[in-house]
């Protein structure tokens, strides 16, 4: 039965995506793999059964070590107002403030990358900060910070990368702001970063609003890993969350309430360590849905997931073998 | 942009001005002045992100990047990064204090200070894993450090560190003193802070300019401002009165730009760099925002987001981009105005000005050119090539390859039909109402209406006209294609004026200097100066790049300037020669078209080129110091550097190897710098080097002091006063020190002395032995002489004795017993003698001999007593009285006694004459043996020789006798060669037969007992002090 809802919104998705994706050669944060629309940062007078839990989100940008040009990392709607923020109460009254980091201990300081903002979070050398209150200024329009010369962010030798914190944060208010991020090389039209990825450890996200689409994390799990654990936070129940891996397909993952967290665990076998896993989490598409997650291992440390999933989207190994004959 | 406060019949270029104006702003957009931005290849600077730039007080440029700290000095960059101890290679900050130390602050690792060239101290604490934002010093030579988020520190002139402000709600950007106050520059507004440098009672206290992002402060001491610049709140000028500055009444501007980074231009105007924009520069007059120029993508440069700007001692901006490196803005005072204004057709074929307005004509366009250099296409297109324009009586004059036309007032073009096709090279007129044509069919003259033609049927020198000077209302310069140059007065050929003999010149350009000179611009023989009554030509060897000289203009200086296929030529009235520009701009090297350099009344020089049009514009040039201050940077010796502080001494070494860089800061135009070298000492000659050879090495050097100079010219010229120079000296070898030599002359000396004393006391020793010995041989000697003197007496007693017996023995042969007028003069050389006479009488024959035996002495005397008995025994007692007889035996029997067995013993014998006078006969016989007989008669002498043996000679020999009848009066002499052989003491020679004949001749006039003793006399006269040699015997008789 053909859904004229499903079409409709697929028919605006695929322009949306068009619009934002098709002249768009930059690199957007998230990713058309995670195919998310938005994160979402509530300011802290919000309740966290809104879908965010803490009101910062923090993401990294890893410039490759070779990389000589510019970086610009663009904001995407940063204020408040306009169609695609989430409105708490009867007005939008809220700032938010993105910042950008880069140095020594931008990206090394644990507290950095610990999900819960608390102690030096926002280490390293301060690069650019910018607070946004309710405007209309960039509603559909780009906040840029740049150029960004690659050698201020903190270079981590098993990235082989410069690294940079952007950390957006919900201040007075309670509100929600959606944003994406678009990094490039050129401040005129969004050229890719070649080698560029883009990481967290705990995302707080707006799923899409139609039935069944899929949103998708993607860890990568190094040689120490032998189990995670994910984490999800105010899924409402609406659908499923997957996990396929390159010998797991599909296995189902516990999932939270409204403003509850849910956890499971998942033994990883020697075949799924130093690949990537997909997580996949299914909107039912009846309302819009901010909800956060974020994974860990067997030792309850934080395992990071890719914009760019390292080593591709993982293929699942059929272990019968198919012979296609044509 | 129009000037309407002008004379009257300039008016009519005004209104003219306003409508082309007016026309034209509904056609073509305006396109504005291209500028003119040096970039360095990435090959030369990688560095992409230039944080910040300063210099030090020699002007040595310093870049703050990503990659350390960049050393500039116009030709070199050197990096000084974390491998030489900075603490992290990114530099965000760079301050130079007054003591020419180089503070350094950092992204994240503190601050590194380099002194004299060496990193001193690298600074963390506090400072550490904050940026470095801003230095400033305060008038205690203290430096205030500000970081981003950690506050303000102190660094004394201990380097004590000190936080003296601390608050990190905002991002501090900028500090600034004046006096006690220290002004904090943040993120949001600005803090005061008061007596900051007081600890006790330092507070902050005001804060002003609150949520404005504040980037930097600029000091303004022209205007005694202080410009407070903001990323989003534009440049906001605070006044500063009596060392308070009033930040509660500000002035803003340019509030719409977003800035990133601020510095005042050497013209007082504030520069800005913007986050995505480029350049500004802001002129600011009589508190009002003047002009804003912007320097972007679409006017030259390429930078659109500047992150720090600087100016250098020769006022070059330099601009540091975030992303694009570094550029370098120079010779602002040219400009090209090429194909992002032209759009397809560039090449400028003629110019045209009028006051400060210009217009300039492509191939088939005409551009209008206001004052503010903004320009307007005219909504005209001619079909013909322009090759001339001139504005005159409210029209544009346009000539063309085929005729001229006329854009009027209301924009018509009309077209003058006289010309029909004429091919137009110039258009001039003068001041009141005529207009002069230069074409290829001759000059015509526009004049009340009217063209007239002139050609060579008119008296014209050539058709083809080239060039036109008007000097007055009434005369003409014309200058041709093959013809001298030539006066037209009142429309009529006047004169001609042929160039140095040279007939057939073709002139491409006339004008005239201030002084009346004309010049002109020739095709092929370069150019000529014409006075009243000299000329002087200008050629390649003058410092033309050609001698096809197109075009030429003399400013309001007298400065001749001059245009070529290659470009741009000029001279200043004080030089000789022309000077080409040597300028890195390539556009400077753009071939010049015809008659296409023009001026307008505020300086500015126009020039058509193929690329489009040149604009040079004096008031930008930069009062630059014209110096070249050539620096020595290090002296290495065997790749030591050495302190160039001191001079050096070095220990002797023959394996030096010296290696001097050089340089000289220039950042206008480096490669036109020569260096002139040489080590004084070692070498005379100067050498020359070009800009790039900066390097010279030396050894082999011996001892010795030298000194290394160096000169530096950009023209050729070099001035001695900025010579820099370096004396170091090799120390000579041990044996060739001063104090060597000294010590080992010292030590000869000392040890010729000791020697000396030692001989001497051997010497004295000896003495004192040979003294001694001499003593001892004395007396021996004494005792000897003594003995000898005994024998001596003893023999002399024995000899005297002899003597008394042979003086007996002669005393007996008296020859006065026979003839009473003789004389004997008998004188013996010793106490005996070996001469003797010998007289004795036979019968009537008396028979006298003067006889000489061999030697004198006791020899001579025993002889003479041998040769004595045997004339005895053979005269007296065998009574043989024959001359020549007796001689024969008398030799016989000298012969037996002195031989034995038929062996001679000695062969001694003797000389004799012998006469034998007959007393009845008077007949004389004479017989010599070696001995002559002399007859002296009537004064006249004869001498009669004998034999020439004498007896005892070995031979065998035979005597002769001489007779002669002897006369009354007549004298002879007999005598023995005793007196010929005596040595005469002044004539230092023997007296010989010729003087002892002269003797004899004057004696002969004396009486005979008188002759012995003239004789006498005379033989003493001339043996003078001589001893007499032989024994003397003269016999003289007279008859």
């Amino acid at each position: 039965m053909i859904n004229r809802f499903l079409i409709y919104n697929l028919f605006f998705s695929f322009i949306f995506s068009v619009f934002f994706y098709g002249k768009i050669n930059g690199q957007p944060v998230p990713s058309l793999e995670e195919n998310i629309d938005f994160l979402v940062t509530f300011s802290r007078d919000a309740s966290a059964t809104w879908g965010d839990d803490d009101h910062i989100q923090i993401h990294f940008l890893a410039i490759p070590k070779d990389y000589k040009g510019n970086v610009f990392i663009s904001i995407f709607d940063p204020d408040i107002g306009g169609k695609y923020d989430q409105l708490n109460g009867s007005k939008f009254d809220s700032f938010t403030k993105f910042s950008l980091y880069g140095g020594e201990g931008a990206y090394s300081n644990e507290d950095a990358r610990n999900i819960n903002p608390k102690g030096n979070y926002n280490s390293g050398i301060q690069l650019g900060s910018k607070k946004f209150g309710v405007s209309t200024i960039y509603d559909d329009q780009w906040f840029t910070f740049g150029p960004i010369n690659p050698k201020e962010g903190e270079f981590d030798k098993a990235l082989n990368a410069y690294v940079f914190k952007i950390i957006a944060e919900g201040l007075k208010g309670n509100d929600g702001n959606m944003y994406r991020y678009y990094i490039s090389s050129s401040d005129l039209e969004f050229n890719p970063i070649e080698g560029m990825n883009c990481f967290t450890y705990e995302m707080s996200f707006r799923l899409k609003n139609i039935k069944n689409t899929v949103a998708h994390f993607y860890p990568f799990l190094d040689s120490n890993i032998i189990a995670i654990k994910q984490h999800n936070y105010d899924y409402d129940s609406e659908g499923q969350i997957r996990l396929t891996t390159v010998i797991k397909k599909s296995h189902q993952m516990s999932r939270s309430g409204d403003g509850n967290w849910a956890t499971s665990t998942h033994e990883i076998t020697p075949d799924e360590q130093n690949t990537t896993i997909d997580i996949q989490i299914i909107s039912s598409g009846k309302f819009p849905n901010d909800m956060v997650f974020y994974l860990t291992n067997q030792y309850g440390k934080f395992v990071p997931f890719y914009s760019v999933p390292i080593g591709g989207v993982p293929k699942y190994r059929y272990k019968v073998d198919i012979i296609y004959a044509f | 942009m129009f000037n309407f406060s002008v004379k009257s019949h300039k008016n009519n270029y005004c209104s003219f001005l306003i409508i082309i104006f007016l026309a034209s702003i509904f056609s073509s957009p305006v396109r504005a002045q291209q500028y003119d931005f040096n970039y360095f290849e990435s090959e030369v600077f990688p560095q992409k992100y230039i944080y910040d730039i300063t210099r030090d007080s020699q002007g040595l440029l310093y870049f703050a990047t990503e990659n350390g700290l960049v050393k500039f000095d116009g030709l070199l960059f050197e990096s000084v990064t974390k491998n030489e101890g900075l603490a992290e290679n990114l530099v965000n900050k760079i301050y130079i204090d007054t003591d020419n130390n180089i503070w350094i602050g950092h992204y994240q690792k503190g601050i590194s200070l380099i002194t004299k060239n060496k990193i001193k101290k690298t600074f963390t604490g506090n400072i550490k894993n904050t940026r470095i934002t801003s230095f400033v010093e305060d008038d205690k030579h203290n430096i205030l450090v500000s970081t981003d988020y950690n506050g303000v520190f102190l660094v004394d002139t201990n380097l004590n560190v000190t936080q003296i402000y601390n608050d990190n709600s905002y991002k501090i950007n900028a500090l600034f003193t004046l006096e006690n106050k220290l002004l904090i520059g943040t993120s949001n507004g600005l803090i005061v802070v008061n007596k900051f440098n007081e600890a006790e009672s330092a507070d902050a206290i005001h804060h002003f300019f609150n949520d404005t992002n504040i980037i930097s402060f600029i000091n303004d001491t022209i205007r005694n401002n202080l410009w407070v610049i903001t990323a989003n709140n534009g440049i906001n000028k605070c006044n500063i009165i009596s060392n308070n500055i009033d930040f509660n009444n500000y002035q803003s501007f340019v509030t719409n730009l977003q800035l990133s980074s601020a510095c005042i231009g050497p013209d007082n105007n504030i520069w800005l760099g913007s986050k995505g924009k480029g350049l500004f520069t802001v002129y600011i007059k009589e508190n009002q925002l003047d002009k804003l120029i912007h320097y972007g993508i679409q006017n030259g440069l390429k930078i659109k987001y500047v992150k720090s700007l600087f100016f250098d001692l020769e006022n070059n901006l330099w601009i540091g981009s975030y992303g694009n490196g570094i550029s370098q803005y120079l010779h602002q005072e040219y400009s090209l105005f090429g194909k992002n204004y032209f759009n397809s057709e560039i090449e400028i074929t003629a110019i045209a000005t009028s006051n400060n307005n210009v217009y300039a004509a492509t191939k088939s366009l005409i551009y209008f050119i206001d004052s503010t250099l903004t320009v307007k296409k005219i909504p005209v297109q001619i079909k013909n090539k322009i090759t001339s324009l001139y504005i005159h009586d409210n029209t544009l004059w346009i000539g063309t390859i085929k005729g001229v036309f006329k854009l009027t007032q209301n924009l018509k073009i009309n077209k003058i039909d006289f010309f029909q096709n004429d091919y137009i090279n110039s258009i001039k007129g003068n001041e009141k109402d005529k207009l002069y044509f230069a074409t290829n069919n001759g000059l015509v003259i526009y004049n009340n209406n009217k063209f007239v033609r002139k050609t060579t049927n008119e008296g014209m020198l050539h058709n083809s006209i080239k060039a036109l000077l008007p000097e007055s209302k009434s005369k003409l310069w014309v200058g041709t294609m093959q013809s001298p140059l030539f006066l037209v007065k009142n429309g009529q050929f006047s004169n001609s004026y042929p160039i140095q003999n040279i007939n057939d010149i073709y002139i491409n350009d006339l004008v005239k200097d201030s002084f009346g000179n004309i010049w002109l611009a020739t095709y092929g023989y370069g150019i000529f100066k014409l006075g009243k009554n000299s000329s002087q030509q200008f050629t390649t060897e003058n410092g033309l790049p050609s001698n096809y000289c197109y075009a030429i203009y003399i400013d309001k200086n007298n400065k001749v300037w001059s245009g070529y296929q290659s470009g741009i030529s000029y001279k200043k009235q004080k030089d000789e020669n022309f000077n080409s520009l040597q300028y890195d701009q390539q556009f400077l090297s753009s071939k010049i078209n015809l008659q296409t350099i023009k001026g307008t009344k505020n300086g500015n020089i126009f020039f058509g080129t193929e690329k489009g049009l040149i604009i040079y514009q004096p008031n930008k040039i930069k009062n630059i110091e014209t110096d070249l201050k050539p620096e020595i940077i290090s002296l290495k010796v065997n790749s030591n550097p050495i302190n160039l502080s001191i001079s050096t001494t070095l220990s002797y070494s023959k394996n030096y190897i010296f290696s001097i860089d050089f340089r000289v800061i220039n950042f206008t135009n480096q490669k036109s710098i020569l260096y002139k070298y040489r080590l004084k000492n070692y070498e005379n000659l100067w050498h020359l080097a070009n800009y790039n050879e900066r390097s010279v090495n030396y050894s082999g050097l011996k001892p010795g002091t030298y000194t290394f100079q160096l000169l530096a010219s950009n023209n050729n010229e070099f001035d001695n006063h900025n010579l820099a120079y370096y004396t170091f000296t090799i120390k000579p070898p041990l044996w060739k020190t001063n104090w060597f030599i000294i010590s080992l002359i010292t030590l000869i000396t000392f040890i010729l002395i000791l020697i000396i004393r030692i001989r001497e006391k051997n010497l004295a020793t000896n003495q004192i032995r040979l003294e001694e010995q001499l003593k001892i041989r004395t007396n021996e000697l004494l005792i000897h002489k003594n003995l000898i003197e005994l024998k001596n007496q003893e023999l002399t007693d024995s000899i005297q004795y002899a003597q008394k017996i042979q003086d007996a023995i002669l005393h007996k042969n008296r020859i006065s017993d026979f003839f009473p007028n003789s004389f004997i003069y008998f004188k013996p050389r010793d106490i005996v003698s070996g001469d003797f006479y010998w007289a004795a009488q036979i019968d009537n024959e008396i028979i006298i001999a003067a006889v000489d035996c061999t030697g004198h002495g006791v020899p001579g005397a025993l002889m003479s007593i041998i040769g004595l008995t045997f004339l005895n025994e053979i005269i007296k007692i065998q009574k043989i009285t024959d001359p020549k007889t007796i001689l024969t035996l008398l030799d016989k029997k000298t012969i037996e006694i002195l031989s034995f067995k038929g062996e001679r013993l000695s062969k001694d014998g003797m000389d004799i004459a012998l006469i034998n006078y007959n007393m009845k006969t008077k007949k004389l016989i004479f017989s010599g043996a070696n001995s002559p007989m002399v007859l002296i008669r009537d004064n006249k002498i004869n001498r009669i020789k004998g034999t020439l043996l004498g007896i005892g000679d070995s031979f065998i020999k035979k005597f002769n006798n001489n007779e002669l009848n002897i006369l009354k009066g007549d004298k002879i002499y007999i005598y023995s060669d005793g007196y010929k052989d005596q040595f005469g003491f002044i004539a230092d020679k023997k007296l010989k037969n010729s003087g002892f004949m002269k003797i004899l001749i004057k004696a002969s006039t004396h009486k005979m007992n008188e002759q012995g003793h003239f004789l006498s006399e005379e033989f003493i006269k001339w043996r003078g002090k001589n001893e007499q040699t032989d024994d003397v015997l003269v016999i003289g008789i007279e008859f």
